[in-house]
């Protein structure tokens, strides 16, 4: 019997599963340890991660380009729609705090999470060379981060569906009960959408922006999983207002969704334009490759790949704007220092108005 | 007692991956907690937007559940009507249903079904849609069994109307119920249908709270309510199952076969409407351009992620056969999986940081097997319970016979347990690698550097509208679930066999 059974089940088999599994659980051989040094790297293949919330399918070329020119290994860890940048900064956060660091470079869809690393002492100052055409306002004075590639924040519709004519000209108007119940905006406690609402309380105050929020929210305002969630609200009929950034409408007109958008006045006569940001991670043991990384991502190059894209991010650089013939609408004026302060009271404000 | 070598290594193998993807995150979590406890908390824990998710995950999973039910109904009849055979060839189609992920659904009937449709009742049509096959197999299978009460009231001459419903139903009415509060369980703590439809329900809510704070308490809390529900629901299901009348009389099965032969192809009808018309939707709108992209744009992506599942079914499958000696620390295993199981796949993502984001543990942290910890947590229970059911079934004369004739049980296990139950165990394990390559929650939470499994690409693609690519990359999930089925089909062809 015993025989018999031994041929129908060859024990390598139960072998072969347990050395899978270990095989599995054993580090490869691309662990962390391989390039420990900076010297390390000039002698073998350097090394550089990368987290980033900067939409999957942009970033994956622009590193893909990046890591056929240069030759170093990029690892990429990618943020989900919903917890867009914000999910990242408290991953930085928490990995610094148990000092088991795994990033070497941010790469963010969005400014004020890379403004609070920077405030709370997690980026490394960088000065890369190839952001020397980029305006002051884009840069950290200590050159901890440098902003590029950016996106607009803007009032999504179906125009088919929609009053043109009766369309709000200002962030303010969405409150209105006739507006806010059509209305959808993204968590604001993730991505553009935080520094969004923070931009409303930098600039108008805490009790007006306060009041705001309180207006949404007693008008029966739909909170939607992210900015792409929100869009797909509009797509789908749910809401005829979506705030949400200019490439989230971008890529939905490209799948042939009937979906336009408008920027708004933030109250002061222009729009709000919220920049990507590149930052190197204090501490980085790829120094190196991590400083490569940052030259190339803070590149023209890139701002004109990601000009060029379905995201049609607008370039930071003058010259490349007029280049691309990609004029930036006119802009609100207070300054993202001021909104990246107002970000405790805003986030506090979002929880206890929209959140709880 | 002689132990073969091989026989240590899997007992520590299963029990080192039990313990590393399961006890100490729990313990990490624990610990974080009672360190963090005084910490101010940056998100309410429980308020009216809390309660109202509640709520709304309650209503949405029962009326789910109630269409499921109805749906299932012809299912019922046809599986308890059927011979053996047919029997394995209708399990096999269900199972192709079931093992795909709902996502897959929803782009799929987004194609077939006017998007304009309210979300809430397209969650629960793609539910019920998704699911039926659960309770049609469940209490088809008790009806099949109890057509010999049929059987006799028919030969006294009574109507089958009244047969049914004074006979067989109250009979059937734990097993309505089991399927009942199962579905209930899958509805309720399921993130992809809800979050595709555009809905937030509580597993959404707890992701984004998991992601934004810094302090694990926020996620916990607010989850502790779900957990309450779903720990409920499951001590009911094993109220039920036990309440469940015994197996006996299958002889009578050829006589009705005769009677309801029509009735066979309404399952198989409502297969091909809720399989294959959402699949084929998003088939013919797959060019070859979309799979070149794919293939080539995720060259790595999708072996890696298929890799990683097939681990993380593999290890599953060691745990399960790692404890075939030692019953007691099965069921200690199997509570601790169910547990782990029904934790929200935010919280479950939470612990495995709480355990590996260290110095000395980063080359798991930073790794794939990091993602193999994470399946294994969420999934072990279906090896676990697939290995105490066979146990219960394993002729024990035979183990016995072969350990009177010398042989140690290791060798017990090899050529007497493998033979009878490996192809059950490793459809069991098929099953976890179908499941986790469709895993989203805790995926989107852990993805190491340089992996991004291919339930979170999904996801992303459906964001960025990117439908060419979401397709083919859909279109591969539900082949990994193909194949688990045929492995299902052929283990389950071997045991008819043996």
């Amino acid at each position: 019997m015993i025989h018999r059974l031994t041929r129908s089940v060859p024990s390598q088999c139960l072998f072969a599963l347990v050395v899978a599994l270990l095989v599995a659980a054993t580090p490869g051989c691309h662990s962390k340890s391989e390039s420990e040094s900076d010297s390390t790297e000039a002698n073998g293949t350097p090394k550089v991660t990368v987290y980033t919330s900067v939409d999957e399918d942009f970033a994956k070329k622009v590193l893909d380009t990046f890591q056929s020119d240069s030759g170093v290994q990029t690892e990429v860890v990618f943020d989900n729609e919903a917890g867009k940048t914000t999910g990242l900064v408290k991953r930085i956060r928490a990995e610094a705090q148990s000092g088991g660091k795994t990033a070497d470079v941010f790469w963010s869809s969005e400014l004020f999470g890379t403004m609070e690393l920077a405030k709370d002492g997690l980026l490394e100052p960088y000065d890369s060379p190839l952001a020397a055409d980029i305006p002051a306002r884009f840069r950290d004075p200590q050159r901890r981060w440098t902003a590029v590639a950016a996106r607009g924040r803007v009032l999504a519709f179906d125009p088919t569906k929609v009053d043109l004519t009766k369309l709000p000209t200002k962030w303010e108007q969405l409150a209105q009960p006739e507006y806010a119940k059509d209305t959808t905006f993204a968590n604001p406690l993730f991505g553009t959408t935080r520094g969004h609402v923070a931009a409303m309380f930098a600039l108008w105050g805490k009790d007006k922006a306060r009041k705001y929020l309180t207006d949404l929210r007693d008008g029966g305002m739909l909170l939607s999983d992210g900015n792409s969630a929100a869009v797909r609200a509009v797509v789908g009929g749910r809401a005829k207002y979506a705030a949400t950034d200019t490439d989230d409408v971008w890529v939905a007109q490209q799948a042939k969704e009937s979906v336009g958008f408008r920027f708004l006045d933030m109250g002061d006569g222009g729009a709000l334009m919220i920049p990507c940001s590149v930052a190197m991670i204090k501490g980085t043991k790829h120094g190196y490759a991590a400083r490569k990384l940052v030259d190339f991502l803070v590149s023209a190059r890139v701002e004109s790949m990601l000009a060029k894209s379905r995201s049609h991010n607008a370039p930071v650089r003058p010259k490349l704007q007029a280049t691309l013939e990609m004029k930036w609408p006119p802009e609100t004026k207070v300054s993202y220092q001021d909104i990246a302060n107002a970000l405790p009271e805003s986030d506090k404000a979002v929880r206890e108005i929209l959140i709880k | 007692m002689r132990r073969s070598p091989l026989y240590a290594l899997l007992v520590a193998a299963g029990t080192l991956a039990f313990v590393a993807a399961v006890v100490w995150p729990a313990s990490a979590l624990v610990w974080q907690i009672a360190t963090g406890w005084h910490e101010v908390s940056e998100v309410p824990w429980f308020g009216p937007r809390l309660y109202g998710l509640l709520w709304r995950g309650t209503w949405l999973s029962v009326s789910a559940v109630i269409a499921c039910l109805a749906f299932s109904i012809p299912g019922v009849f046809a599986i308890g009507g059927m011979g053996p055979r047919a029997a394995r060839s209708v399990t096999a189609m269900l199972a192709a249903l079931l093992f795909c992920p709902p996502i897959v659904y929803v782009f799929g009937w987004d194609r077939v079904v006017p998007a304009m449709i309210e979300p809430h009742w397209r969650c629960i049509f793609i539910w019920a849609t998704w699911a039926w096959p659960i309770p049609a197999l469940i209490v088809g299978c008790a009806l099949a069994r109890q057509r010999h009460a049929f059987y006799e009231a028919a030969r006294l001459d009574a109507p089958r109307t009244r047969v049914f419903l004074h006979v067989a139903l109250p009979n059937l009415r734990a097993h309505l119920a089991l399927s009942a509060v199962l579905l209930f369980v899958l509805f309720f703590n399921d993130y992809g249908v809800p979050a595709t439809c555009g809905l937030t329900v509580l597993p959404t809510d707890l992701l984004g709270r998991a992601t934004s704070s810094t302090n694990a308490l926020d996620t916990i809390m607010p989850a502790l309510p779900a957990i309450g529900v779903t720990m409920v629901a499951l001590a009911l299901v094993y109220y039920f199952w036990k309440r469940a009348p015994a197996t006996e009389g299958s002889t009578v099965r050829a006589s009705g076969r005769e009677r309801f032969r029509w009735i066979f192809l309404i399952p198989v009808a409502m297969f091909l409407v809720t399989w294959a018309a959402p699949v084929a939707a998003l088939s013919v709108k797959l060019t070859a351009h979309d799979v070149q992209n794919a293939l080539e744009t995720y060259s790595f992506e999708i072996p890696a992620s298929i890799g990683v599942a097939v681990c993380a079914g593999a290890a599953v499958f060691v745990i399960a056969l790692s404890t075939w000696q030692t019953p007691r620390l099965r069921k200690v295993m199997l509570i601790g999986a169910v547990i782990w199981g029904i934790v929200p796949g935010a919280v479950v993502g939470q612990s495995l940081i709480a355990a590996y984001d260290r110095t000395l543990l980063m080359p798991v942290y930073d790794h794939g097997a990091i993602l193999v910890l994470a399946y294994v947590a969420r999934f072990a229970w279906v090896g676990l319970a697939a290995a105490a059911a066979l146990h219960d079934r394993t002729d024990k004369t035979l183990v016995e016979l072969a350990a009177v004739e010398g042989a140690t049980p290791a060798q017990r296990l090899w050529h007497v347990v493998l033979p009878v139950h490996g192809p059950m165990l490793a459809a069991a394990s098929a099953l976890v690698t179908a499941l986790a390559v469709a895993e989203l929650p805790v995926s989107t939470m852990i993805r190491p550097p340089g992996l991004n499994p291919i339930s979170a690409i999904i996801i992303e693609k459906f964001h960025r509208f990117e439908y060419g690519l979401l397709i083919a990359l859909c279109l591969v999930v539900v082949g990994v679930a193909v194949l688990a089925v045929l492995l299902l089909s052929w283990s389950a062809h071997r045991l008819a066999d043996d």
